[in-house]
């Protein structure tokens, strides 16, 4: 589905409403199948160990992270897109703990400008900046480098601050990087796209079940588990005439003027960054050129979902997993394989 | 069916298959059942005698496989191995594959075919062929039939006794050519092991094994193709699996050719292609080809996602 459709697909589901400016409400229902369904935020709680505020001292900048934090083993670290939050990893790092309870560290954030984190400056979403925060939560975290073997998984947005991190070498000790559902020719042609997303989608919901909803109505995410608990902290409340109603965290609007800087060269940093590297996509005509040719000569691991939608690690969470799982354990020292008998 | 018809009925097929038309479903089935008798007899590492014509990758680029065979020369005046990777990306995969099983069956031992990566049923599910047959014969019968029949391809060839031919490279767990011909080869290309290893794996500048980036398969360095040729008596490794820009690549001093004979691949990469000819001196001659002149192909149409920040 492209935006052009999208566009369409809300306009019918919202019978115009979500185009209209005089009536920016998402409708709380579309279909009296879905007028019976409402959906409630769940909590955090099964998926991390620990939900806390990481403050950097130098900033005073506050990081709300959720944690699973083991002695041994490495630690995986996870970026979200524009406009989504923390949470969107929360089935992934729960499927990951349930196979490596004790051996496996998980840390997901929400990064500037999104969910429960609050900055200097929210706005300011250019890669260096979303590097460096990620460096100021790691070093907060683990002081004098003392954090074990890393690796960086992010989505969209996020695919291209780990991209970014991984190509500066802000980590000493990076096992690889896996970048989800984001390649350079495809995001530069869609920027368009992107821009009529935002302004058409609905500014205001009355509920965050009708958040939820909307989020699976338009099929941005499939799975029911994950949306109510990925989807709430990506609204805050308000209060109106009409009692209170719920609004964007993120003015995705505003952060038009990094979309360039997300997505320029990526390609090239992902290619020439040291370490394993993985990229998942929702099919592989996703890729562009350069991309296609890398990938013909073996320079990456692809990991294609053809079924998905663009929030793979909220869809398929098992899956991926799983492949995060392969990307660290052939990551390990290479220990070959018995030969065969020789007769 | 005596032999006569049954070359008679091969002939129509190969005839129809060339202008680029797809055979009905229940002729895709016979001549399945065909190729499996034929592939059956074939070792793991199927002898093959000079003069040949050795090719890599086509990915479903049909009119770029009529091309393949205007430079190359038809068969079966010329005598083809091809290294793998029939089906996926391009648009014409089921066109391609039946013709060239066509072909072996039709003259079985002046063409062979050996299996790809992309000759499994997990691969072809993600990168078109599987979807392809859907599109074109409604249901996933041809699928199953074909992606039945790789089972049977043979993994790799041997020249004369002097150039192993394969798709991916070499395995830590083989030494020997005798290892290769005591793998049970019939069944779907395992994640790991042997087999996996020989569809997957690529040369590389660093020297012993190493691991793949590509997820699986290894890395395998200058000494370790050198004592594999020295070991087994062997003059060369052709392999394809990684596109080169030229359409062929020599690495590790001359011990290791990668051939790719899918130009412009998947329509957008630029590439040229090539073939390498054998003579019956086993001299040896690369024939570079760009893409054919497409005639009214499908546009390439790419899915954008909803929205991606």
């Amino acid at each position: 589905m492209d935006a052009e459709d999208l566009r369409k697909k809300l306009l019918k589901a919202s019978g115009g409403a979500a185009l209209h400016p005089d009536h920016l409400f998402a409708p709380s229902t579309s279909s009296p199948a879905e007028r019976r369904t409402t959906f409630t935020a769940a909590s955090w709680e099964p998926y991390f160990d620990t939900r806390e505020v990481v403050e950097v001292s130098s900033t005073g900048n506050r990081f709300m992270t959720y944690q699973s934090r083991r002695d041994r083993g490495p630690l995986f670290v996870f970026h979200h897109g524009a406009g989504h939050a923390a949470l969107a990893f929360a089935l992934v790092a729960q499927r990951m703990r349930q196979k490596y309870p004790d051996e496996m560290s998980f840390l997901a954030y929400d990064c500037r400008g999104h969910g429960d984190t609050h900055t200097d400056g929210d706005l300011d979403l250019s890669l260096d900046t979303l590097a460096g925060d990620f460096k100021a939560i790691l070093d907060a975290l683990y002081p004098n480098g003392s954090h074990p073997q890393v690796f960086l998984v992010g989505h969209s947005m996020g695919g291209a601050v780990v991209t970014q991190i991984a190509y500066k070498q802000l980590v000493p000790n990076l096992g690889g990087f896996v970048v989800i559902d984001i390649v350079e020719g495809n995001a530069m042609a869609a920027l368009g796209k992107i821009k009529k997303f935002c302004e058409t989608r609905p500014q205001k919901f009355r509920s965050v079940s009708d958040t939820i909803a909307w989020f699976l109505r338009i099929r941005a995410i499939v799975n029911v588990e994950s949306a109510q608990i990925s989807v709430p902290p990506l609204v805050v409340e308000e209060s109106s005439p009409e009692g209170p109603v719920y609004v964007w965290r993120t003015d995705l609007g505003a952060s038009e003027q990094y979309w360039k800087d997300w997505f320029q060269g990526l390609t090239d940093k992902f290619l020439q960054a040291k370490g394993a590297k993985m990229l998942m996509l929702a099919g592989p005509e996703r890729l562009d050129k350069p991309m296609m040719i890398a990938q013909m000569q073996g320079k990456f691991q692809p990991v294609m979902f053809p079924d998905s939608g663009h929030a793979i690690q909220e869809d398929h969470p098992d899956e991926v997993a799983r492949s995060l799982i392969e990307i660290w354990q052939r990551s390990r020292p290479l220990t070959l394989p018995p030969k065969l008998p020789r007769s | 069916m005596d032999v006569s018809s049954d070359i008679s009925t091969l002939d129509s097929w190969i005839q129809h298959l060339s202008d680029c038309k797809q055979l009905p479903e229940q002729d895709v089935k016979k001549l399945c059942e065909k190729a499996k008798e034929v592939l059956m007899q074939e070792s793991n590492v199927q002898p093959v005698r000079c003069p040949v014509t050795v090719c890599g990758d086509i990915h479903g680029q049909f009119h770029d496989l009529v091309e393949l065979f205007k430079i190359g020369g038809n068969a079966p005046d010329t005598n083809y191995l091809f290294m793998g990777d029939y089906v996926d990306r391009g648009y014409y995969s089921v066109e391609t594959v039946t013709l060239l099983v066509a072909m072996k069956v039709r003259y079985k031992d002046r063409i062979t075919i050996l299996r790809g990566n992309h000759e499994s049923r997990q691969i072809t599910q993600v990168y078109g062929f599987y979807d392809e047959c859907m599109r074109k014969y409604g249901n996933t019968e041809v699928w199953k039939c074909f992606t039945d029949l790789f089972d049977y391809l043979p993994l790799t060839a041997l020249i004369e006794n002097q150039i192993f031919c394969l798709h991916g490279g070499l395995s830590p767990s083989v030494d020997t050519l005798d290892q290769i011909r005591t793998l049970d080869r019939i069944q779907e290309v395992p994640h790991e092991g042997p087999m996996c290893d020989l569809l997957w794996s690529d040369p590389d500048d660093r020297m012993g094994w190493g691991i793949s980036p590509r997820g699986a398969g290894y890395t395998f360095g200058q000494d370790i193709s050198e004592a594999f040729n020295n070991t087994n008596g062997l003059t060369l490794i052709a392999r394809a699996h990684q596109l080169v820009m030229e359409g062929y690549n020599w690495s590790q001093d001359k011990n290791v050719v990668t051939i790719f004979s899918a130009p412009n691949y998947c329509y957008r990469c630029g590439n040229q292609a090539a073939i390498m000819e054998l003579d019956e001196h086993m001299k040896y001659t690369f024939l570079p080809f760009d893409p054919a002149p497409r005639r009214g192909e499908p546009h390439v149409t790419r899915r954008t996602p909803d929205y991606f920040l």
